[in-house]
């Protein structure tokens, strides 16, 4: 389906269209912001260095099996039916949400129990209330209550631009009910798991959530719960794999009048008296635009598009302080039947003081640590299409090093890294999986880097950090150059596939609002 | 998990604060005579009280805490001194201003005490002390993100 997106774009080596806008970068975030400019009546042309739309939450295909590079689960699905409405389309027309439910299957690495969270908080908190009901009760207190309001508060900050520190007082303001999780915020995640739950499995639970943000739970704020909260709210897969989803935004972008070129890598951001002025490519074609919308990470955006010798040093100070989010390694399985699982996504668990101890090994000291902690997910699961007849196919991610202190490059151990990685499987996910592969392949995270031109190979771009979050994460809408809009993980809300999304529309509209303002001027 | 020791030292440190406040608040009831030597006996007094229990705090956490936390104890009872010396002996103003310049250095230097006793006693908690450590050494670069 990327694929399709593909073949009905072309490429030109001169363009000579003054475009409204131009969108570098077709993942998510790009896409959204594409779809939302050419909706309300810009001219928009989208920009993709790579030969498919997507980016981290595109599929490839492989020996007959179709895996996902990197997102695989639907979160927070509303942002989704937004953009198609803004298009004045129905979500539903364009792409199937199949419902996780169970959502994750959690399997205990050291103490051996393995056991399924349903969709609904209640059904998780019956769950809970096998080993503990005193932690039922107090997970269907905190997670249900507060989560409620976190969900209120974090709508409102998934569609409010980020640029001044008033646009955070404008988010409370709009959300007042918000100001009783303050206290939240300043609450270490690993402190609120110990204060709060008592049995040491639901504090390995809920610890995965704090994994999951991609900060150790000493570092995490305990407003990670939200995302606890969220998850039950319903997860999905979309059917044909991730990248239907950006083949779908792809597919409606140009329905309503866009154009998506690919293979069209971007060299420079055009700038005439510090205004983006439009783009040129790597084969040197110029390309002029009112506005350029950057869905590529904003490291590369100001450091390398636009270059250092144009920008105030207080802005490559700021951009050079960003602290880089996990990388991943995927290792990818297809094999000759579907395995019987309980639930499309598995995850192992591990307690928190250990969780704390291999992230630290992993963010300070570059040990890629044993695989130990990671999602196993088999998307033939829901949906066997992805697999050839009565096959199946397995990706297992964990959170590695970029740069491993061991000397040795990814090229020199990616192999040896799947082999253990498949050997972990076996062992603790789903056993006999080694005699049934028939393809195998890894992606690192320099791979990440290099392909998707992910700095780092960084999944959510910059730290989850609190101070590197909202207004002190890169705006969306240029603080620097003016006419430049941002979009995609290394902007707010930050990463995620609905972190993405909802920052290409928020591009989008401060973009129609500055181009309706100088219409009318 | 909160060592009692650093709870005994924040409570002693908020004592001092408020102790300090409440004299400078109250400095204009006393004669400038009377009140240099009040002030002298209770700031060299408040010195001993928290250079002991901070000592004893700073060896009871192990971590590089115990000397960021010895060090701000050690520079806050070298100030209660300073200001011990200074108003003690100081007879280079008039009787209204060092009355004035008195009420305000206790009152700000007491609530100076109150805030470090509030810190010690949050970041005396490993979980609290790892989380705003992190916080802090990420601080100096907020200026500069907010910029980008």
């Amino acid at each position: 389906m990327a694929d399709e997106a593909a073949q009905r774009t072309r490429r030109r080596e001169v363009i000579d269209v003054d475009y409204d806008a131009i969108v570098i970068g077709a993942g998510m975030g790009g896409l959204a912001a594409g779809g939302i400019l050419v909706a309300e009546g810009a001219k928009t042309l989208v920009l993709e260095q790579a030969p498919f739309v997507g980016g981290c939450a595109s599929s490839f295909e492989n020996s007959g099996f179709r895996f996902d590079t990197g997102a695989c689960v639907i979160q927070i699905p509303w942002v989704h039916d937004m953009f198609f409405e803004r298009l004045g389309f129905d979500r539903r027309d364009y792409i199937t949400f199949i419902e996780n439910d169970p959502t994750y299957e959690f399997l205990d690495i050291l103490g051996g129990s393995r056991f399924t969270t349903p969709a609904s908080l209640e059904g998780t908190a019956a769950t809970i209330a096998c080993w503990s009901p005193e932690d039922a009760a107090a997970f269907l207190s905190l997670v249900k209550k507060k989560g409620e309001r976190m969900d209120g508060f974090s709508k409102v900050l998934l569609t409010t631009p980020q640029g001044r520190w008033r646009d955070l007082a404008l988010c409370f303001a709009k959300y007042p009910r918000s100001l009783a999780n303050i206290g939240l915020v300043m609450k270490p995640y690993g402190k609120m798991l110990k204060d709060s739950f008592h049995h040491p499995l639901t504090r390995k639970l809920l610890n995965t959530y704090s994994v999951i943000g991609g900060l150790p739970p000493s570092l995490q704020t305990s407003m990670m719960l939200w995302l606890c909260y969220a998850e039950h709210q319903g997860t999905y897969y979309p059917q044909g794999g991730m990248g239907a989803v950006p083949a779908a935004y792809a597919r409606a972008l140009m329905q309503v009048g866009g154009e998506v070129l690919v293979n069209a890598r971007v060299a420079k951001v055009l700038l005439e008296k510090g205004k983006a002025r439009g783009v040129v490519l790597r084969d040197g074609t110029v390309i002029r635009s009112k506005a350029v919308v950057a869905n590529n990470c904003s490291l590369s955006l100001y450091l390398d598009m636009i270059g250092e010798e144009s920008l105030p040093r207080a802005v490559v100070k700021g951009m050079k302080s960003y602290e880089f989010s996990p990388a991943v390694a995927a290792c990818h399985l297809g094999l000759d039947y579907q395995p019987k699982l309980n639930a499309q996504h598995m995850m192992g668990l591990v307690d928190p003081e250990l969780t704390d101890s291999f992230m630290r090994d992993i963010y300070a000291r570059n040990i890629p640590v044993p695989q130990g902690v990671g999602l196993v997910s088999s998307p033939s699961w829901a949906d066997p299409s992805l697999a050839p007849e009565g096959g199946g196919c397995v990706t297992f991610m964990s959170v590695a090093p970029r740069h491993p202190s061991t000397g040795a490059s990814w090229q020199d151990m990616k192999w040896d890294y799947l082999e253990r990685g498949i050997d972990m499987v076996d062992q603790v996910f789903i056993p006999g999986i080694k005699d049934h592969i028939v393809f195998k392949t890894i992606a690192t995270p320099e791979d990440f880097e290099k392909r998707l031109l992910m700095p780092n190979g960084a999944i959510y771009a910059y730290s989850f950090s609190m101070l590197s979050h909202m207004t002190f994460r890169p705006s969306n809408k240029s603080r620097c150059v003016k006419n430049l809009y941002l979009c995609g993980a290394s902007t707010h809300p930050g990463g995620s596939v609905p972190g993405s999304v909802t920052s290409g529309v928020m591009a989008a509209e401060l973009a129609l609002k500055d181009m309706d303002r100088r219409r009318w001027n | 998990m909160r060592d009692l020791r650093s709870v005994v030292t924040s409570v002693l440190f908020t004592a001092a604060g408020i102790a300090l406040i409440v004299m400078g608040a109250m400095n204009g009831r006393f004669s400038p005579v009377g009140s240099r030597y009040i002030v002298v006996v209770t700031l060299i007094g408040a010195t001993v009280v928290l250079a002991i229990s901070s000592a004893v705090t700073r060896r009871a956490v192990p971590d590089g805490y115990g000397k960021v936390f010895g060090t701000v104890s050690f520079m806050l009872c070298a100030g209660l001194v300073a200001l011990a010396i200074f108003f003690g002996f100081s007879g280079i103003f008039s009787d209204g201003a060092y009355a004035v310049l008195l009420a305000v250095f206790l009152t700000l230097y007491g609530i100076a005490m109150v805030f470090a006793a509030l810190a010690n006693f949050v970041l005396s908690d490993t979980d609290y002390r790892v989380f705003i450590f992190e916080l802090v050494r990420q601080a100096p670069h907020l200026y500069y993100r907010y910029r980008t």
